[in-house]
């Protein structure tokens, strides 16, 4: 997901998976593991803090960057639980 | 003798499938647990029920309809465990599943009780029912996981995950066909009695197939190390490096406007 977010704003991968993980640390908080993180933890992070960030960021167009996120997540949520068990 | 002796064979390998459901089963529940997820406990609910109701009718001889209570409890949480892990943004199409499962398991239902408790025995009409009801289960589950095996094939996910995907869809598809043989079962036997030998393959193919699909399980959910490195073993993981939040987001300011010049 960092990944394609990374792709979407043209920066590299490490800062767009660096991206992701801090607007998890907002929406959810510091405390949360990431193995925790259910499909409704990201789909709010993706709507509420990352959108911010992208905003703060003066991203062009972060509503459809969200969208496109949002519809990845949908495409791969069983990630959550292939990859986490 | 050789009929026994392959009836005793038949019977361990139940041993090994209810076995390695058990396993399966609680290690969806201990890691639902620790890592939080409804979906793990519905499914180790699942897996655990279902050798209650084997063991009951093999070993206790509590007969069909009691084993078949389980079975239905089984299928019906994974349905439910394959649309919250697989299709949870879908309405229609899990919800259309999971409704002919649980109109297909209570017809079972309906079927073993009018054998338990009437001299009818409607076998093929109940069997012919049986097998679009296993289809759809494991199919479902199948499909699910080979569709969403092809979307991140392509993506930088470390293999051993890929091949958990592919191990699911192609066990589940096996198991699917599991109620096939009990079209050739006589009436009139008891399912896997060693007098009869159509009656023992039947009972023996589907111990097969059983066994089959739960060592398969067993492997794709507690996959062991050696397997994951032997996945992963052409795999380079892109390295992360720790910056703070503030580092983080200059890096990110000064990449975004490098690529604006």
């Amino acid at each position: 997901m960092g990944d394609k977010l990374a792709d979407q704003v043209n920066i590299t991968h490490l800062a767009g998976r660096g991206l992701l993980k801090l607007s998890i640390k907002d929406e959810v908080g510091p405390f949360k593991p990431l193995e925790k993180l259910s499909y409704e933890d990201l789909k709010s992070t993706i709507q509420n803090a990352l959108r911010d960030r992208l905003i703060k960021l003066e991203i062009i167009n972060p509503n459809q960057i969200i969208t496109f996120l949002l519809d990845e997540l949908n495409k791969n949520q069983s990630l959550i639980i292939m990859a986490g068990v | 003798m050789i009929s026994e002796i392959l009836y005793i064979f038949f019977l361990i390998l139940f041993v090994v499938f209810s076995g390695c459901l058990i396993l399966v089963g609680g290690f969806f529940i201990a890691r639902g647990r620790k890592i939080s997820k409804n979906n793990l406990y519905i499914a180790g609910i699942g897996f655990l029920i279902l050798p209650i109701g084997f063991i009951g009718n093999l070993v206790f001889n509590l007969g069909f309809l009691f084993q078949e209570i389980f079975v239905f409890f089984c299928f019906i949480l994974t349905v439910i465990f394959t649309n919250l892990t697989f299709h949870r943004n879908r309405k229609l199409a899990p919800n259309l599943v999971l409704i002919l499962v649980l109109v297909l398991g209570l017809i079972q239902l309906i079927f073993h009780a009018i054998t338990s408790f009437s001299s009818l025995n409607p076998y093929y009409e109940k069997v012919s029912l049986d097998v679009p009801y296993t289809l759809l289960v494991f199919n479902w589950l199948s499909w699910s996981s080979y569709s969403a095996y092809k979307l991140l094939k392509n993506q930088d996910i470390e293999p051993w995950i890929k091949l958990r995907y592919k191990i699911v869809a192609i066990f589940s598809f096996i198991i699917s066909f599991h109620s096939i043989p009990e079209f050739f079962q006589p009436t009139g036997f008891g399912w896997g009695d060693p007098g009869n030998n159509i009656s023992l393959m039947v009972f023996g193919a589907t111990a097969i197939l059983v066994v089959i699909f739960s060592i398969g399980f067993t492997f794709a959910w507690i996959m062991p190390n050696w397997m994951k490195k032997h996945a992963n073993k052409d795999y380079k993981p892109l390295e992360e490096k720790e910056l703070s939040e503030d580092e983080l987001m200059n890096l990110i300011k000064k990449q975004l406007k490098e690529h604006d010049e």
